[in-house]
């Protein structure tokens, strides 16, 4: 099984075997790109189409999903090591086997775990599950660790910066003075601001940056394991071994040599120890012992003296103590983190997407135009109010009650925007979209008769009166 | 001001000013094709007795619109033409010694007309420009120690042109406070500009736009009574209060180095007078000073250095000030 192996097999350090499960990639570029690609796109085309009107949920869904979609490619790394390179159609076929051990595992609770790609072949090229897969990723891990999380730091900074590059270069490119803002059109903080065909192609970038990266992750990661193995198991020793009984075979005047030092331990009788130098020195003559290769390594010139071992002993008081001072401060640390997990979720629980700074801008003005429009300065049913006021005679008063709890409605029940600067017809465009098209036209003449009123200093009209009784009609809900 | 411009305008009146005002418009617009806006404008400052900066590029129709306005009242125009060699008295006219009567005759310059039309008034130096400012400001010529009153109305519309701004002389602050207004004049839309090209192209030869179709509908007479009609559109306490608001604004707001003095809130409160009166309103709403405040302010403040590097133009950062300044508590 071994001799087929296409790569060079050697003990390499993380960053080679890293090298080394890219440049299989690149060797195989084209049939990974053509699986992963059939395999993805149709995937995302069908969560995008679905969630068109949420890209971002639909991005997020491919993100988590990723672990799942990529195994294909690991199949072809896997064959293509061992020099045979399955076709579409085969690894489509292979699907089954691909998928057997671990799908709801790295979909769930193993999905976020930073060493993915290091123990992705373990799941689907070894078969492993249960306990046997977790010895086998303990010994995987114990000295492949921090390579694989790096690995996937790296990558998943690689995924960031894709799309933020080429937002940035859409941004430079942007023509100045072209009447269209592209950073204020993707990211202005009111929604309504924002253009959603624009944000649709943003959230495409990460999906397009996936698209892209997988692949090399997933190559990353073989790289990284293939490489453990060799330290693990030794394919290189054994390599080299097989290498040499096979020349063995060839060279017959080196078999007996070979025999006795690979048989030493075999054989009944060992020679006189002279006699066994002097063969040594004979084999180590031979051909295999005369390859010389450079290494290169860096090294502290001075080495640091060797620490020595502590002597202090806790006196034996502290030394009781010492486990409930350690259990003290983990409780103390739990319990805060946890607190602050309830604050969280306290002061986020009403609307958990928008940070705090967002929160304060949208809280709805409880001035406007200098009105009051906090609930309790309204009276509860401003249009039996305001026909009193106006009975009264006090029209402009009565007027300015109906307006002013109009526009609180549309503050606090639609939930309209309203700049401090907005002027009466101002406010009438954005009234006339959020609200029905009745009281839009209701809020017209209302705003019509208070302008007359307020700023001309006319008398109100005698119909002006209907537009008390009529305003329960179009604002239910009273003080809303 | 006279004691009859303090009453308030009755209704009869009133219809028949605004009236008047909405005839004006529709025969510009006979002439002018689209740039409502501009034309809305101008008879806002003519109403208000003002005169206006209009900065654009050239061929947007600038002649055309006065032309076309001094018809409507069968008023006298003049157009002149401002270039670096351009004398005060080319403006304004001069003396000249006649040797057959042995006197000084006055000679009075294009200044003397109801309109006029000061084209790039930035490529002349500064003591032609003073002269003419001198004029819109007093409405009065000095020639050889004798004073002559310019005509009734009288409005001077310059203009400027943004690009090519080499060798020119461009307006100080203190002059460019004596215009009531800066308009901008924008490039067309696309559908009026192909209506331009053939009303401009069918059935005629050369390319001069012709103000045949307008009539006139009113005499210079109509239109200083229009200018008494817009000065007693009321204007409620609280409308004043936030005209003074947004003009304080500007001296305080981020991104402007320097705000608009007393002189902007007065001619803003005109310029709203007169907004209101060609609605067809006889009070002035804080719409009325919204949509004026672009054009009565932006050419009296000054951008800080930080936001012209940035690319903020004056008319983004006057809009974001509007849209913080409280409107009026009522």
């Amino acid at each position: 099984m071994l001799e087929r192996l296409k790569v060079a097999v050697r003990a390499r350090a993380p960053f080679e075997a890293l090298d080394l499960g890219l440049a299989v990639l690149r060797a195989q570029a084209g049939p990974v790109y053509r699986v992963w690609l059939t395999t993805f796109l149709p995937v995302a085309l069908v969560l995008h189409t679905l969630l068109w009107r949420h890209p971002w949920w639909a991005t997020l869904l491919l993100v988590w999903l990723k672990p799942l979609l990529g195994r294909p490619i690991l199949h072809i790394l896997g064959r293509a090591t061992f020099g045979e390179v399955p076709s579409l159609r085969a690894t489509l076929r292979a699907f089954p086997l691909i998928y057997r051990r671990g799908t709801l595992a790295t979909l769930l609770w193993r999905r976020l775990g930073p060493e993915r790609s290091l123990l992705l072949p373990v799941w689907q090229l070894e078969g492993q599950q249960g306990r046997d897969y977790r010895q086998r990723s303990r010994v995987l891990l114990r000295a492949g660790r921090s390579a694989a999380f790096l690995w996937t730091f790296f990558a998943f900074g690689m995924w960031l910066l894709l799309p933020a590059s080429l937002l940035a270069l859409a941004a430079f490119l942007w023509p100045q003075g072209s009447g269209f803002d592209l950073m204020e059109a993707l990211f202005a903080s009111e929604a309504h601001r924002r253009l959603p065909a624009l944000d649709f192609s943003l959230a495409l970038l990460p999906t397009l940056a996936t698209a892209l990266l997988e692949p090399f992750y997933v190559a990353g990661g073989f790289g990284l394991y293939l490489n453990r193995r060799v330290h693990l198991e030794g394919w290189d020793l054994e390599l080299a071994f097989r290498g040499l009984a096979a020349r063995a075979t060839r060279m017959r005047s080196v078999v007996l040599a070979l025999l006795l030092v690979l048989g030493l331990p075999l054989v009944g009788s060992p020679p006189p120890p002279s006699a066994a130098k002097s063969q040594l020195q004979e084999v180590l003559k031979s051909p295999e012992f005369q390859v010389k290769s450079k290494r290169r390594a860096l090294r502290f010139r001075h080495r640091p003296e060797a620490r020595q071992p502590r002597t202090w002993q806790p006196p034996a008081w502290l030394a009781q103590l010492l486990p409930w001072i350690a259990q003290g401060v983990k409780v103390l640390l739990v319990s805060v983190g946890l607190g602050l997990l309830v604050w969280l979720l306290l002061r986020f629980r009403r609307d958990p997407g928008a940070p705090p700074e967002v929160r304060e801008e949208r809280r709805p003005p409880e001035q406007l135009f200098g009105l009051d429009l906090r609930p309790r300065s309204l009276p509860k049913r401003p249009g039996s109010a305001a026909e009193a006021l106006w009975d009264a005679g006090r029209f402009r008063e009565a007027l300015a009650l109906l307006y002013r709890g109009a526009l609180a409605h549309l503050v606090r029940v639609e939930h309209a925007t309203i700049p401090p600067g907005a002027t009466e017809s101002e406010v009438l465009g954005i009234a006339q979209q959020a609200l029905p098209e009745g009281a839009g036209a209701y809020l017209e003449r209302l705003t019509g008769a208070w302008c007359r009123v307020a700023y001309g200093g006319a008398a109100p009209e005698a119909s002006d009166r209907h537009l008390c009784g009529e305003w329960s009609l179009h604002f239910p809900g009273g003080r809303s | 001001m006279s004691p009859h411009a303090t009453s308030p305008l009755d209704f009869a009146r009133l219809e028949q000013a605004s009236a008047l005002a909405t005839q004006l418009r529709s025969e510009l617009a006979k002439a002018v094709v689209g740039q409502r806006s501009v034309v809305d404008q101008v008879l806002v400052a003519l109403f208000a007795g003002g005169h206006v900066l209009l900065e654009g590029v050239p061929g947007l129709g600038k002649t055309l619109l006065v032309r076309a306005l001094a018809r409507t009242f069968q008023g006298a125009h003049a157009r002149i033409q401002f270039t670096p060699d351009l004398m005060p008295s080319d403006v304004m006219g001069h003396a000249l010694y006649d040797p057959k009567s042995e006197r000084f005759h006055i000679r009075q310059g294009p200044v003397f007309t109801n309109l006029l039309l000061a084209d790039e008034i930035n490529r002349a130096p500064a003591k032609t420009q003073s002269a003419l400012l001198e004029v819109m400001q007093e409405r009065q010529v000095t020639i050889e120690g004798r004073s002559f009153q310019a005509p009734t109305p009288f409005m001077v519309l310059a203009t400027q042109n943004p690009l090519e701004q080499e060798g020119t002389y461009p307006l100080p602050e203190a002059q460019l406070d004596r215009f009531l207004l800066k308009i901008d004049i924008e490039c067309p839309a696309e559908d009026e500009e192909t209506e331009l090209v053939r009303r401009v192209t069918e059935g005629k030869v050369g390319d001069a736009l012709d103000v045949e179709a307008v009539s006139a509908v009113a005499d210079a007479e109509a239109i200083l009574n229009l200018q008494q009609a817009a000065a007693r559109i009321r204007v409620d306490d609280q409308v004043l209060a936030y005209a003074v608001r947004i003009v304080r604004a500007t001296r305080t707001w981020m991104g402007l180095a320097l705000g608009a003095g007393p002189r902007g809130g007065i001619a803003l409160v005109r310029a709203a007078r007169a907004s209101a009166l060609l609605a067809g309103r006889s009070f002035v709403t804080p719409d009325d000073l919204k949509t004026m405040a672009l054009p009565a302010l932006r050419h009296r403040v000054q951008r800080s250095p930080e936001s012209e590097l940035e690319g903020h133009s004056t008319d983004l950062l006057l809009r974001g000030l509007l849209e913080r300044v409280e409107a009026p508590r009522t």
